[in-house]
Parts: structure tokens; sequence; C-alpha cells
């Protein structure tokens, strides 16, 4: 029973989508789902694609500011310990 | 008595008065030589103790020192010990920070190129509504002058590609609505 009730579900859904994309009359729809699946996969590839290009760059621009992070903390901490080992003369 | 025998008086004289001086600065000289070595005993009866004590303070000091060189050799093993701890947290917590700030900015590109090539599609699907032929008015053929430029405006109405383009359409319209529902 659930899984007639998740089959008619997914046919719904379905025909709802080809209802959305304009593939109202079954009788286009022999024709007009492989096209709308050719065009769905082909949308998906390319967003993957972008994806993937975007977040290499994310990755990049995360590595790259944690750095600057690590040099700066690097730089302010030998300037202590230079303070420290060599304190600035006294006046008067 | 002559003037030799004169001389070798005063000579004698002399040489006694010099053996006297020699005699006397010998003496004081014993004097002082005693002084010095009463002094110098004295002195070493006191600095060797002393020096007894302080090399008994130096071995303590070297003790001492060789415990704080071994503290801050553990010190220093310690430091490296939590540097390298600190940097394989900092590694461990900033790997999932860079994947995870990767993977939001894939799916948030991801979304945006899908969304768009969809509305790119249906703008592209959705053809513009043919324009209205617009005859020009009989008392003015397409192209002429009228009184006041009416037949050029209708000649440049229906010149074709002068309508409005698809993408002005679509941005005119409402959203939801297409230029076939017009």
């Amino acid at each position: 029973m659930r899984a007639l009730r998740f089959l008619a579900a997914t046919s719904g859904a379905f025909v709802a989508w080809l209802w959305v994309r304009g593939a109202r009359d079954p009788a286009e729809w022999p024709t007009r789902i492989p096209e709308e699946i050719a065009l769905l996969r082909r949308d998906l590839l390319a967003s993957v694609a972008a994806g993937k290009r975007a977040g290499e760059d994310a990755e990049e621009h995360f590595e790259s500011k944690r750095l600057a992070v690590e040099r700066e903390e690097i730089r302010r901490r030998e300037q202590r310990v230079l303070a420290r080992a060599f304190p600035p003369a006294r006046r008067g | 008595m002559d003037w030799g025998n004169v001389l070798d008086g005063a000579l004698a004289f002399f040489l006694v008065i010099v053996g006297v001086g020699i005699g006397y600065v010998c003496l004081r000289l014993g004097g002082v030589l005693g002084r010095t070595s009463t002094s110098v005993r004295e002195l070493t009866d006191e600095v060797v103790p002393i020096l007894t004590r302080a090399q008994t303070t130096v071995d303590g000091i070297n003790l001492e020192l060789s415990r704080v060189d071994e503290i801050m050799v553990s010190a220093v093993n310690a430091t490296k010990g939590a540097e390298s701890a600190v940097g394989t947290i900092q590694k461990t917590v900033s790997a999932p920070a860079r994947k995870a700030s990767g993977l939001a900015a894939a799916l948030k590109e991801a979304a945006a190129t899908f969304r768009a090539r969809r509305q790119a599609e249906r703008v592209e699907v959705e053809e513009p509504p043919p324009m209205p032929a617009v005859e020009p008015p009989t008392g003015f053929p397409a192209g002429q002058a009228g009184v006041n430029g009416t037949a050029d405006a209708a000649g440049q109405a229906v010149a074709p590609n002068r309508g409005p383009s698809q993408s002005q359409i679509a941005w005119a319209l409402p959203k939801g609505q297409s230029a076939e529902e017009e």
C-alpha cells in the first residue's frame, strides 16, 4: 500500500512537472519527456560544473585568508618576543 | 801624618757609616718581611676556608643551573608539543571549515546557475505575441510624412524588427504571466 502511494505520488509529481513545463497534452509526452529530461540533465550538469568552480574558488579564498591570518599571528608573536628580549630604553 | 793617611781615615769612616746604614736597612727589611710573612700566613688561613665554602656554593649553583636547564628543556618541549597540538587542532578544524565554505559556495552557485538557466529557457520558450499589423492611414502612404508625422510613426510600427524585444516583454509583464497569456 505504501509502495503504491509512493508510486502514485511520484507519478503525480512527474505529471505536474510536465504540466508546469508546458507539456499539457499527453499526446506530446513521448516527444517532450526525453527533451525535458535532456534539458534538465544539461542544466544540472552546467550547474554542477559552476558549483564546482565556485567551491574551488571559495576554498582557495578561505585558504589564502587563513594563511594571511597565520602569517600575521607569527609576525605579532615575533614582535612580542623581540620586545621582551630587547626592551625599549627608558628615558629620564 | 800625610794626606794619604787622612784619606784612608775618611774612607774608613765612610765605609763604617755605609755599613751601619746597610745594617739598619736590612734590619728594617727583615721586620717588613716578617710582617709580610705573618700577613700572608693569616691571609692563607682565612682564605682557604672561604674558598672551600665558595667551591661548595659554586657546586650548588651548578647543580641548580643544571636543574633549571632541565626545566627549560622540559618547558621548550612542552611548548613545542603545545604548538604542534595547536597546529594539529587548527588543521583539523580548518579543513572541515574550508570544505564547508566551499560546499556552501558551490551549492549557492549551482542553485543560482540552475535557476538562471531555467529562467532563460522559459523566456526563450515563451514566444512574443505577434505584433498587430497596423495599416497606414489611407491619406498618408507609408514612409511619407504627414502633417504631424503620424504616417512616419505608422510606417515605423509596420516595419519589421521594430517591436519590443523578448526581454522587454518579459520585463514588462507581471511575474508569472507569459506573453502568450496576454
